[in-house]
């Protein structure tokens, strides 16, 4: 092959620049074929239909030859709530030759790149909203564009975008916080301590010591008590109010991101498309719950922290702020953008401080799951145990031994579950009571 | 003139393009067993309609129009024929259809706003072509003479270099 035909293909193949499109040659072949073919064989049919065909090529090649069109990208959050629409505008650097623009662009309620959308050369700017779907994290942005001239003879491009990768945050669902056991140190927080303090709450009446504050004094029972022993008024029958201390309390979140298992069996071993995460299973509950428990505990002073039972190296040491209630949604997306099975779950005793409540959200669907549960509250560590297997479980409709495998998940599931209580563990199941059965584990423990 | 921000629709499925190709296919086929081709005949360009539509940036719509054009040759003489002349549009809107969504996935959103330019030459474009048949029609048939069969032949091959050198030529 000659060079000059070497270089032509290498235009064909360069998407760099302006090139003829497979319509332009049909255009030119067809056309000239056709008119000639016709002027040979006196057949006026055949000229007139190569005529158009020839007509729109010279009218193609007659435009002047635009520039190189480009698509500006736009300055986006990288975070984004669930429900937060981010307006993007996309400037399209377009010349007067380009006749139109194929941009892919997301558009609707479903997440991703979005379709090709084509649209007229003359527009400039693109104005479109990101942030549908679920949470998690994913692409959301990826500009592949295309340009073309009249009749889409001349292209220029594909042109494959960069990707722009952006986090939904898991959605923060209202949960009143019930109290929790009160952290030993510290004395600040909402929830009632044991020793002696400064909060509203009555501990006990007792007579003045020294070191008590005047202020203290509770001059009626004082009164009554000098009164009884022949009205002399001495430092003895000084009694003062002692209150409670106010304290925080320690919440140890572990999540179970080892199993992602929905109400279907038959979906358990095919893989979740999307962000990896079964919409309405268990690590999708997990998280949800989670964050539910983070904010409604962290608004009222106490601290909570975050443990990856399957990636141990993933988790968050326990502490208050706003911030921490960020940084735990912002983990959670790692979370179970790493989730999958580890053979063993993680739970080391540095990961929940003396004094914490350790929640521990998981499905329970196996052994491991028990083991470390019980294991954690032997140290002496509270736990609480919330079951997120979804209910009803529905058998695999194709598969034969579907309703059996079912009887004997259930069977195991339940023995689980009771291996818990057995050993002191409150099992709760997650839903709408959740809130109200943690007031009632907490007041029980006091 | 340049558009203001254009605020993304749904815009229509690309397969809307695709289906205007084939009901454009459908009336060639049409047109062609009304002027009496044969099965075998119509059954290729079915099939290649059918390739037409479903691979547009392959060669098939060129087959497509070159067939139509060779049955019409072949089986009619007539070029004022009404069967024939609605061939006219109806190959260019093959050709056009073809080029648009050979370029796009067939996923993709059709904006009708971007489709404008290109219905407005196509109307053009038929218009001259009208006109062309018009004036042909008005032209006496008689013998050719032998100077403007030659002045033709040698017209038809300077046509067909000038369109190898300008399909060759890299756009700059």
């Amino acid at each position: 092959m000659s060079n000059r035909v070497l270089r032509w293909i290498h235009t064909q193949r360069d998407t760099g620049h302006w090139r003829n499109t497979d319509a332009m040659y049909r255009a030119v072949v067809v056309g000239v074929g056709l008119v000639a073919a016709g002027v040979l064989v006196h057949q006026l049919a055949l000229v007139l239909f190569g005529a158009p065909l020839l007509i729109s090529a010279l009218l193609a090649m007659a435009r002047p030859q635009p520039g190189r069109p480009d698509v500006h990208q736009p300055r986006l959050p990288r975070a984004l709530e669930q429900s937060q629409l981010a307006e993007a505008v996309f400037e399209i650097d377009t010349n007067p030759g380009v006749e139109l623009t194929a941009l892919r662009v997301p558009h609707g309620k479903r997440r991703g790149a979005g379709p090709v959308h084509l649209i007229a050369g003359s527009v400039t700017q693109v104005r479109t909203t990101l942030g549908h779907g679920g949470w998690g994290e994913g692409v959301d942005l990826r500009l592949d564009r295309l340009f073309a001239g009249p009749d889409a003879l001349r292209v220029y491009g594909p042109i494959v975008g960069r990707e722009g990768r952006r986090t939904i945050l898991p959605p923060i669902l209202p949960l009143p916080a019930g109290p929790l056991p009160p952290r030993p140190s510290g004395l600040v927080g909402v929830h009632r301590s044991p020793r002696p303090g400064d909060s509203t709450e009555l501990r006990d009446i007792r007579v003045f010591q020294p070191g008590d504050r005047l202020r203290r004094v509770d001059w009626r029972v004082s009164l009554r008590a000098s009164a009884a022993t022949g009205g002399v008024m001495s430092p003895s029958m000084l009694h003062v109010r002692e209150r409670h201390a106010d304290a925080d309390a320690s919440l140890v979140l572990a999540i179970d991101t080892r199993v992602d298992v929905s109400a279907e069996l038959g979906d358990w071993a095919t893989v979740a498309v999307g962000n990896g995460v079964r919409p309405g299973g268990s690590l999708d509950t997990a998280v949800l719950a989670a964050c539910s428990l983070a904010a409604g505990y962290l608004r009222q002073g106490d601290r909570v922290g975050l443990v990856d039972l399957g990636r141990p190296q993933l988790s968050l040491a326990p502490r208050s702020g706003h911030r921490q209630l960020e940084k735990m949604r912002h983990q959670l997306v790692v979370c179970s953008r790493s989730a999958g099975w580890a053979p063993k779950p993680v739970l080391r005793p540095r990961q929940a401080p003396a004094g914490s409540l350790v929640m521990v959200l998981s499905p329970f669907i196996d052994d491991a799951m028990v083991q470390l549960t019980a294991t954690v509250a032997r140290r002496g560590t509270r736990v609480l145990a919330v079951d997120l297997l979804p209910d009803p479980l529905v058998a695999a409709a194709r598969d034969p031994w579907g309703e059996a495998v079912l009887k004997v998940l259930r069977a195991e599931h339940a023995t689980r579950v009771e291996t818990l209580r057995e050993h002191g563990i409150p099992v709760l199941k997650w839903g709408d009571e959740a809130s109200a059965a943690l007031r009632v584990l907490a007041r029980g423990r006091r | 003139m340049n558009l203001p921000a254009m605020n993304l629709t749904a815009g229509m499925p690309a397969w809307t393009l695709r289906g205007g190709v084939a009901c454009a296919v459908a009336l060639i086929l049409i047109s062609l067993a009304a002027q009496g081709v044969g099965v075998f005949p119509l059954g290729i360009v079915a099939l290649l309609g059918v390739l037409s539509v479903t691979a547009p940036a392959t060669p098939a719509p060129a087959f497509l129009i070159v067939a139509t054009a060779v049955a019409v040759a072949v089986v009619s003489d007539d070029a004022f024929d009404i069967r024939v002349l609605a061939l006219v549009p109806l190959i260019h809107l093959v050709h056009i259809g073809c080029a648009l969504t050979a370029v796009i996935p067939g996923t993709a959103r059709v904006h009708v706003s971007a489709l404008r330019p290109a219905a407005v030459r196509f109307v053009l474009v038929q218009l001259a072509v009208a006109a062309l048949a018009a004036v042909a029609s008005l032209v006496p048939e008689t013998v050719t003479p032998a100077a403007l069969e030659v002045l033709a032949l040698l017209a038809a091959t300077t046509l067909a270099v000038l369109a190898t050198r300008l399909i060759m030529k890299r756009p700059k």
